[in-house]
């Protein structure tokens, strides 16, 4: 494919991003059909940030199951960032075209037919079928970079110059050499992003630690560390379950490099999505798309409260890990990303709630109650405020976040009052209603106990 | 404060156990209420912890605990305000609170709902019982059957065709029709075997067939150890399935011959109230679990697991004075280990702080139950 097919194909994708979902849907439905071609990945990736949000049922095909072990190490190259164990979606074709070579065609064929006879939403069944295949395409990644590193033609004329695509091979080669033992954990462990453990999922992961080497050798685990902290919530947990092994004689210094090498690409991690924040907020749903949910201005604003709490989340289960590493450079970074952590729900959330659910709850409109949809809008957008204020202590920003609380409650105050000194408020259902409509709000922003008292307050007055 | 007490045997009766109420407070969710000696209300709340042991605390006790929903706060005003307690009167507390939209709009669109359907199928039963009497008194119900009517005619119409039953019958015209109104509410839960649709209670007892099967199903491809927390939660099911289906031959049975309601109506009467009432009991508890494991059937194996803890957690026992097998029947302290060992403790388990998510997640399932 020439590089003017490929540029027509990635403005394509981006005109479809336009579309309805249905549209789009249609549209990504004939894109998969085309298979495994590098236009066609780059229109996929101008696509993602709409497919993330709409999760359509996906093809399965050889190389999707090939590279399945180590997806949650994923990026797009336009975020992808250097030394941080993390593989970019743009190295993945060129990856597979060279697997592919490499492989038998009897186990690739015999694959496919697997996989069209398997049922693809059960991950035990596509686990079974992808094994030879990890197992066979770790040692064809091993033979490629061998051959990239010693043969220049083959690296400059598959890869470019660059050193990076090596360590992301290597990365990509131990993921898969582990990758039926990592399919079966993700299937033991919650839905990512996973956030609380269970004792049973804790024991899950101890236990795959102790098969791959356990105390004398827990470098062997850290492909599955790695792949595990990438869906986590809460990576810190992992960490804390590294450092807590227990370790005997020369293995505890390589137990100690371990937790430093995953903790430094955890934290590395956390800061450069903190840093690319700006562009998640122009990916968040709705920028520049047409989707119902995705222009909806509560949802975006459910969306951005979920990232700066994913984030904050993440950096602060990472404390610890921080100050094992005892690096200032480190510390101070994590305290500036929480800083702009702050400045971000600032700019967002807050700059954006008020006006928001003003304009679902009190817009001009024939009846006096918030249409249900309208008023599930509204719920979302004071969760996203509520989120923020839980945020509020480990950012900083307890002050600004309880004044637009106070401004809002003032708001709804004001409404409810003025609804019910009009005349005929008293027996009439829509004001009951919009009254229980302003409660929910009390309740989410406030707390159940302001809410009661406002219940009974307003309650009185209805009579 | 007064010292939760926990409970970890069986308890005898349906009454002991209590009933279950839907609250949207996580910690409360599907908690049993009763009426304690003094006559104030204690509620039953599954273990927080995992397993199957339970807490029995009067409200007062519970802000110190947790923190409770606005909605649960008026339920419980409105469960104040009762003046008899069952699975039918909680019910309609239930539906009216929710009814306002302090649960959200969906939960309360479902009430509305709920309610009208109830009203429609109370007039479906009644309908169909006076239509079943004049054919037993060789009466003709063409006029009744008419298309296209008003309701206030159909009433009319209703009230003659029970006019002249009673005139064959020897009895006052007034006394037939409050014999037909108190059998329509008595007998409207479960329905009429010769009414087309099914009665809601009905319906229940097939929706625990289909998620018992569903459970055993599911016990067989999970080769974890939650597979045996779902053959006990399919095993809790089939007693209540036997003996609501027991009460149903019964009741149905009764209902064949419905003559006694222009004879020995009292008997009937106490009959119909016993059976409607047991089968409301056998059920209690089970819409919300069964709507829970609805909710996760395309959902990954791990969340299924997951779920599968609440529900054994939750799943309402036959008391063992009600037929019941005895606890030391099941190998409760084995399952309830493997249930805390997959529970996942939320912080709302650990602070009492209210979750908002999955206050509205609970909210949710309430608005698909009906």
């Amino acid at each position: 494919m020439t590089d003017a097919a490929i540029a027509q194909w990635q403005t394509l994708a981006r005109d479809a991003t336009r579309l309805s979902d249905a549209k789009f849907l249609q549209i990504y439905a004939l894109l998969e059909q085309l298979g495994d071609k590098p236009g066609i990945a780059g229109a996929f990736d101008a696509m993602r940030p709409r497919l993330t949000q709409l999760r359509p049922p996906r093809r399965p095909t050889v190389s999707r199951l090939f590279f399945r072990p180590a997806e949650d190490l994923f990026d797009d190259p336009a975020v992808y960032t250097r030394r941080l164990q993390r593989v970019s979606r743009g190295t993945l074709p060129t990856c597979w075209k060279l697997v592919r070579a490499r492989l038998e065609s009897a186990l690739v064929d015999g694959v496919a037919q697997d996989i069209l006879k398997a049922d693809p939403r059960d991950p035990r069944v596509m686990a079974r079928v992808g094994a030879p295949l990890w197992e066979a395409g770790a040692q064809a990644l091993a033979a490629i970079a061998h051959e990239a590193d010693s043969n220049l033609r083959f690296m400059v004329d598959n890869f470019g110059r660059d050193d990076d695509v090596l360590r992301q091979i290597q990365t990509l080669r131990d993921v898969l050499l582990l990758g039926s033992v990592i399919e079966d954990l993700k299937q033991r462990l919650p839905e990512r992003p996973i956030g609380d453990l269970a004792e049973s999922h804790v024991e899950a992961i101890k236990t795959v630690m102790a098969q791959l080497g356990g105390a004398e050798k827990p470098q062997a685990s850290a492909p599955v560390l790695l792949v595990l902290t990438a869906r986590m919530l809460r990576p810190g947990v992992v960490l804390k379950m590294l450092t807590d092994m227990r370790v005997t004689g020369n293995s505890q210094v390589e137990r100690d490099a371990l937790t430093r090498d995953l903790s430094g690409v955890v934290v590395g991690n956390l800061l450069r999505q903190t840093g690319s924040m700006a562009k998640a907020h122009e990916a968040v749903p709705g920028s520049g798309t047409a989707g119902a949910a995705a222009t909806d201005p509560a949802h975006r604003l459910g969306a951005l409260a979920a990232v700066a709490e994913r984030l904050t989340d993440g950096l602060t289960s990472v404390n610890d890990s921080v100050a094992v590493l005892r690096d200032k450079k480190t510390a101070d970074r994590v305290a500036a990303a929480r800083s702009e952590i702050g400045e971000f729900v600032l700019s967002t959330v807050l700059g954006d709630v008020e006006k928001t659910l003003a304009g679902l709850m009190y817009a001009a409109r024939t009846g006096i109650a918030t249409p249900p949809d309208d008023m599930r809008r509204a719920e979302i957008a004071a969760l996203a405020l509520k989120r923020s204020a839980k945020l509020a202590g480990p950012l900083g920003i307890q002050r600004e976040v309880a004044a637009k609380i106070t401004e809002i409650r003032r708001e709804i105050d004001r409404q409810t009052d003025r609804m019910m000194s009009a005349p005929g408020a008293r027996g009439d259902p829509e004001v009951r209603r919009q009254m229980f409509n302003h409660l929910r709000l009390v309740e989410i922003l406030s707390g159940s106990d302001e809410a009661e008292r406002m219940y009974r307050d307003w309650s009185r007055r209805l009579g | 404060m007064s010292q939760p007490k926990t409970l970890d045997t069986s308890p005898g009766t349906f009454g002991e156990r209590g009933i279950s109420v839907p609250f949207t407070t996580p910690m409360l969710s599907q908690a049993r209420m009763r009426p304690n000696r003094q006559g104030e209300l204690e509620f039953l709340l599954p273990s927080f912890n995992g397993g199957r042991g339970m807490y029995i605390m009067p409200w007062r006790s519970l802000p110190a605990v947790m923190t409770v929903t606005l909605h649960d706060r008026l339920l419980h005003d409105a469960l104040l305000d009762l003046r008899q307690y069952s699975p039918e009167t909680v019910r309609q507390a239930v539906l009216a609170v929710q009814a306002t939209g302090v649960a959200g709009g969906d939960a309360s669109l479902a009430a509305e709902k709920t309610l009208a359907l109830d009203t429609g199928y109370q007039a479906l039963t009644q309908f169909t019982l006076v239509t079943e009497l004049l054919k037993l008194a060789r009466l003709d119900a063409g006029d009744l059957l008419a298309t296209g009517m008003t309701g206030t005619e159909s009433r009319r119409l209703m009230r003659a065709a029970l006019g002249q039953l009673a005139q064959r019958a020897t009895m006052p015209a007034e006394e037939m029709v409050q014999r037909v109104e108190t059998f329509t509410a008595l007998i409207a839960p479960v329905g009429l075997p010769q009414c087309q649709q099914l009665g809601r209670l009905r319906m229940a007892v097939g929706e625990l067939e289909r998620t018992r099967a569903s459970l055993l199903r599911w016990s067989t491809t999970d080769f974890s150890e939650v597979s045996q927390l779902a053959v006990f939660v399919a095993d809790t099911a089939k007693a209540a399935l036997d003996m609501s289906r027991d009460r149903l031959a019964r009741l149905d049975a009764r209902c064949r011959d419905l003559g006694a309601i222009a004879g020995d109506f009292r008997a009937l009467r106490a009959t119909v109230a016993e059976e409607v009432a047991r089968i409301g009991w056998l059920m209690d508890g089970w819409p919300f679990l069964i709507r829970l494991w609805d909710s996760v059937s395309d959902r990954p194996l791990e969340t299924q697991q997951s779920t599968m803890g609440e529900l054994f957690r939750l799943a309402p026992l036959v008391p063992v004075g009600e037929g019941g097998k005895e606890p030391s029947a099941y190998e409760l302290e084995a399952l309830s280990k493997i249930q805390t060992r997959w529970l996942r403790m939320g912080e709302d388990w650990r602070t009492g702080a209210l979750d908002m998510p999955a206050v509205m997640r609970i909210e949710a399932l309430k608005a698909t139950l009906s």
